[in-house]
């Protein structure tokens, strides 16, 4: 049994706020750290209800859950799991954290409050909050049986969540399906050992996007102790960028290996290739001198103008292997192009020259217009028209050349067909390579290497089917180039 | 007087050649092919009396050609002689501006090839055909 003055010792020299509450609700006593914290003088508060210091919001209640507690009286702490909140005299709601306990007053119950101000801890939790939220790296921190407690702003971008659906979620939410169950043994392993380190410092990591895409992570593990107990906070870092710049490079150093080989079998056919009529010439000069010494003069003029000829066929194929080194260049400005008036051109041009048999038969089939560069595609149809020309068969009674042109979905096809003597199956693979020659027909082997670079070079690609004596047909594929209206 | 084909797709290669060896005065009939394909053609369904001389048959292969190169025209000239159960009558040169290492070994790797000449023909070269003409009829 106490009596009320027996208190009044204990609260004057408690370091915290304290007060003492009837069953029914009035203050009985309270302590000066008290009255300052709720701005009451001295004495203020003796006989008012307690629900002068509860916010507004729960004070029609406050009563309620007051006679409950009396009801089962055990010593805890008030409102467990929630924000308490405390009203000022001035009106000022402050964070509180409430212990309670009852003892007996004067032979009635009381209840015995100690206030907390939490104030300040609320304040640091919130600057911590917007410091991770302003973090660039994902942050998580997990509690000891796994459960998310905290995300911050980046976390939840980079997995694609609202914050309340990871708060309270197992961690393996984020865990791609075949670490997922191994992931709590590995995570009940760091709490034990809790000693900050990378996660899985030797391979490669991923997370788990809400839509299931794996995103490359690095995660880092730091052991924290929080009044909560135990907790880990992971710092995420996407990769994606990363792993995707270094795919780049790869790609970037795979095609430099290739242009590389290409280079290489390049500079080698072209010296072989330039070197084999220099070896001509020297032959044909030496020859000639001998020819000069012996005074055969007429020898001496048909060798050099064997030699001249020569000379002039290899500049000729000089200036066709430097057109095809300039096809990788910039690309030319698209026009439009009428297909058959274009075709027509080059066939007028071609048998003007070769004097040819053959009939050319056009179809041109365009729902759309044809945008393309057009001196490019000029080249092209020349070199596949000129070849065909070349290679008539002339065991049959007609030579027939068909152009078939028609536009589909933003591309064109073409197809160049020739009832011409055929390409024998085996030279087939290698018609489009530098200085391939099918046959003493063929002129330097450069007009296919030319025709495929282009086009390459513009998106398309190009194949042939032939069959020895019966005919020969390359189909081209080109995108066309979307039309720009001059403005 | 030694009968000689010339197999090369270059015309002034195969003239070359017919001077040269008719400076020499030791060479009898040349017949020219432009490719391998056509010098095979011509070998086994022609009928030139070149290929029926008591003398073996002196042939000049160039390595880069449209069609059969070189090292395919002599495999081949080979199989089908092998097929044909005629005698093998010829002696083989290669004749070339190749520049590749790869091109020598593998000239050296086929027996029938008895030699290997640079382009262009010169007057030594033409006594080193001699040489090896004389070795292969001595044999």
């Amino acid at each position: 049994m106490h009596q009320l003055h027996q208190y009044e010792f204990a609260f004057d020299v408690s370091p915290v706020p304290m007060l003492l509450v009837s069953a029914s609700g009035e203050i009985l006593l309270t302590n000066s750290l008290l009255d300052d914290l709720f701005e009451y003088d001295a004495g203020d508060l003796i006989d008012k209800k307690v629900e002068i210091l509860v916010p507004e919001s729960i004070r029609k209640h406050h009563p309620d859950m007051r006679g409950g507690y009396f009801g089962k009286p055990v010593k805890r702490n008030m409102g467990q799991g929630r924000d308490l909140h405390g009203i000022t005299r001035t009106g000022k709601v402050i964070p509180l954290e409430l212990g309670l306990d009852t003892t007996v007053v004067d032979g009635k119950p009381c209840a015995l409050v100690v206030a907390l101000d939490i104030s300040q801890r609320k304040l640091h939790e919130e600057h911590m909050n917007l410091a991770m939220d302003a973090a660039a790296s994902a942050m998580i921190m997990v509690n000891s049986k796994g459960c998310i407690v905290f995300v911050n702003k980046a976390a939840l971008s980079l997995f694609g969540y609202e914050e309340e659906e990871l708060l309270g979620s197992p961690i393996e939410c984020l865990v791609p399906d075949e670490i997922k169950h191994a992931h709590p043994d590995f995570r009940g392993g760091f709490m034990s050992a809790s000693k900050p380190r990378p996660m899985a410092k030797e391979r490669a990591l991923y997370a788990l996007h809400r839509t299931g895409r794996k995103i490359p992570v690095e995660i880092a593990l730091t052991p924290v102790d929080t009044h909560d107990g135990k907790m880990v906070v992971s710092t995420v870092i996407d990769l994606s960028e990363r792993v995707e710049a270094e795919s780049a490079m790869a790609r970037k150093h795979q095609e430099m290996s290739a242009l590389n080989e290409e280079l290489m079998q390049f500079a080698y056919s072209a010296s072989h290739d330039l070197k084999a009529p220099l070896s001509t010439i020297i032959g044909l000069l030496e020859l000639c001198l001998e020819d000069l010494d012996e005074g055969e003069l007429d020898s001496v003029r048909e060798v050099l103008h064997r030699t001249l000829r020569i000379g002039m066929r290899s500049a000729d194929k000089v200036e066709g292997v430097l057109e095809i080194a300039r096809v990788a260049r910039s690309p030319i400005a698209a026009e439009q192009i009428d297909m058959a008036s274009m075709i027509n051109d080059i066939w007028v041009d071609l048998t003007g020259a070769l004097d040819t048999s053959a009939s050319l038969v056009i179809t041109a089939d365009h729902g759309q217009s044809v945008f393309l560069e057009k001196n490019t595609l000029h080249v092209i149809l020349e070199n596949l028209l000129s070849n065909a020309v070349r290679y008539v068969d002339r065991d049959k009674e007609k030579n027939i050349i068909e152009v078939r042109s028609r536009t589909e979905d933003d591309a064109i096809f073409i197809d160049v067909i020739d009832n011409g003597i055929g390409i024998p199956e085996e030279s087939q693979s290698r018609v489009f390579d530098l200085f391939s020659r099918i046959d003493e027909r063929s002129d330097h082997g450069l007009g296919l290497t030319l025709v495929k670079k282009h086009v390459d070079r513009l998106g398309g690609s190009i194949s042939v089917t032939s069959t020895v004596g019966v005919q020969t047909e390359f189909s081209i594929f080109l995108p066309l180039q979307v039309m720009r209206k001059a403005s | 007087m030694i009968p000689v084909a010339i197999v090369d797709d270059g015309e002034a290669d195969r003239y070359l050649v017919k001077r040269r060896l008719a400076r020499s005065g030791k060479f009898g009939e040349l017949i020219e092919f432009v490719s391998g394909d056509r010098f095979l053609e011509e070998f086994f369904d022609g009928t030139p009396s070149v290929y029926s001389r008591s003398e073996p048959l002196l042939i000049l292969m160039d390595i880069n050609m449209p069609g059969r190169d070189g090292f395919e025209t002599i495999e081949e000239f080979s199989a089908r002689i092998a097929a044909s159960q005629r005698p093998d009558n010829t002696l083989i040169l290669m004749y070339t501006s190749s520049l590749n290492n790869k091109d020598q070994q593998r000239a050296r790797e086929i027996h029938v090839i008895k030699g290997y000449l640079e382009k262009p023909m010169r007057n030594n070269s033409v006594e080193h055909i001699l040489r090896v003409y004389d070795d292969y009829c001595a044999r």
